[in-house]
């Protein structure tokens, strides 16, 4: 028998890869959610029309993830003083990850930034959604 | 008969005529602060002597909560408290207001509630959820330590009886201390 393709369509599933996460049981299937819009971590924060590098996910050294606009918005208003919004500890950027290295200069300004003594210049500079895409 | 398809015609021109304008409505883009809040609403899962109706204005979504404790000394009054969530939901609380006025140290003749959560203590990974869960504790235990109304706070310091026996008396509708509070009973 010979079998000939006629066409093919090709379909590819991605998510972020968070480490440690991966054996982390997923009750009734559900998705993770970013706490702040509780739009799943694959999708868009609310703002955003494309998932994936266009609206990435970053990983905090509490292990708390948020969507980068999400978070940084929190950040930017004065009540957040620099805290994770779930854990209330300092929010910093977990090193050594890969979604994370796109983000670090990006998010390490805003921390700066929070604090009322150091504002400058670059707080423009900050605001312009300016992304790396692989 | 043909007058007849004529004014079928015009029937389903006047429908869709009716169909298109709230479609045109729709395609509004949703405001941030309203996808979240439906989300709230969608996964508030509350007891049953809170009840939640929810309402939108052009600018600000409002949502009311009607709640009537079934313990602790404001058990048997029901409490209307409107919630003002403004564009910036869920980057800052929304603005909650008790409908009546009541004897309570932590909530005003105005209707300011004074909570921790809905100030200082405000985070984007709360929700209505939290608020409600927020409000049925500022009914159940009130805390004299951080008034808005120091009367209240005062009595509720010095005795707990005597304090139960004003909250009773305020909620039928009377005067404390020279200030009329509401019926809410």
């Amino acid at each position: 028998m010979l079998l000939e393709f006629e066409k093919v369509y090709p379909v590819f599933s991605w998510s972020w890869d968070i480490p440690g996460d991966e054996n982390a049981v997923k009750e009734n299937g559900d998705e993770d959610l970013c706490g702040i819009c509780r739009v799943s971590y694959n999708g868009t924060c609310p703002s955003c029309k494309y998932p994936g590098d266009d609206c990435p996910l970053v990983i905090g050294e509490c292990n708390h993830n948020f969507h980068v606009h999400c978070i940084q918005q929190w950040l930017d208003t004065p009540t957040a003083k620099g805290l994770c919004p779930m854990c209330r500890q300092p929010f910093s950027l977990k090193r050594n990850v890969a979604i994370n290295e796109f983000q670090m200069g990006r998010l390490a300004k805003v921390l700066i930034n929070s604090q009322p003594a150091t504002l400058n210049d670059d707080q423009d500079m900050m605001m312009e959604p300016e992304f790396v895409v692989r | 008969m043909l007058k007849l398809r004529q004014l079928q015609k015009e029937k389903q021109q006047q429908l869709a005529g009716q169909s298109s304008a709230p479609s045109a409505e729709a395609q509004k883009p949703i405001k941030a602060s309203q996808l979240r809040l439906r989300k709230d609403l969608g996964s508030l899962d509350v007891p049953p002597c809170v009840q939640v109706d929810s309402s939108r204005s052009d600018s600000d979504s409002i949502v009311f909560l009607r709640i009537s404790p079934d313990e602790g000394c404001y058990r048997r009054g029901t409490f209307n408290f409107q919630l003002v969530f403004k564009d910036t939901y869920p980057m800052d609380p929304p603005k909650v207001t008790l409908l009546a006025k009541i004897f309570h140290p932590n909530i005003d003749i105005q209707g300011n509630v004074c909570l921790n959560i809905l100030r200082e203590d405000w985070s984007p990974v709360l929700d209505l959820q939290s608020i409600v869960i927020g409000l049925l504790m500022l009914l159940l235990e009130p805390n004299a330590l951080d008034p808005l109304n120091k009367d209240a706070a005062n009595v509720l310091n010095a005795s707990r009886a005597r304090f139960e026996q004003l909250v009773a008396d305020s909620m039928r509708g009377s005067v404390v201390d020279g200030q009329y509070y509401d019926r809410v009973v």
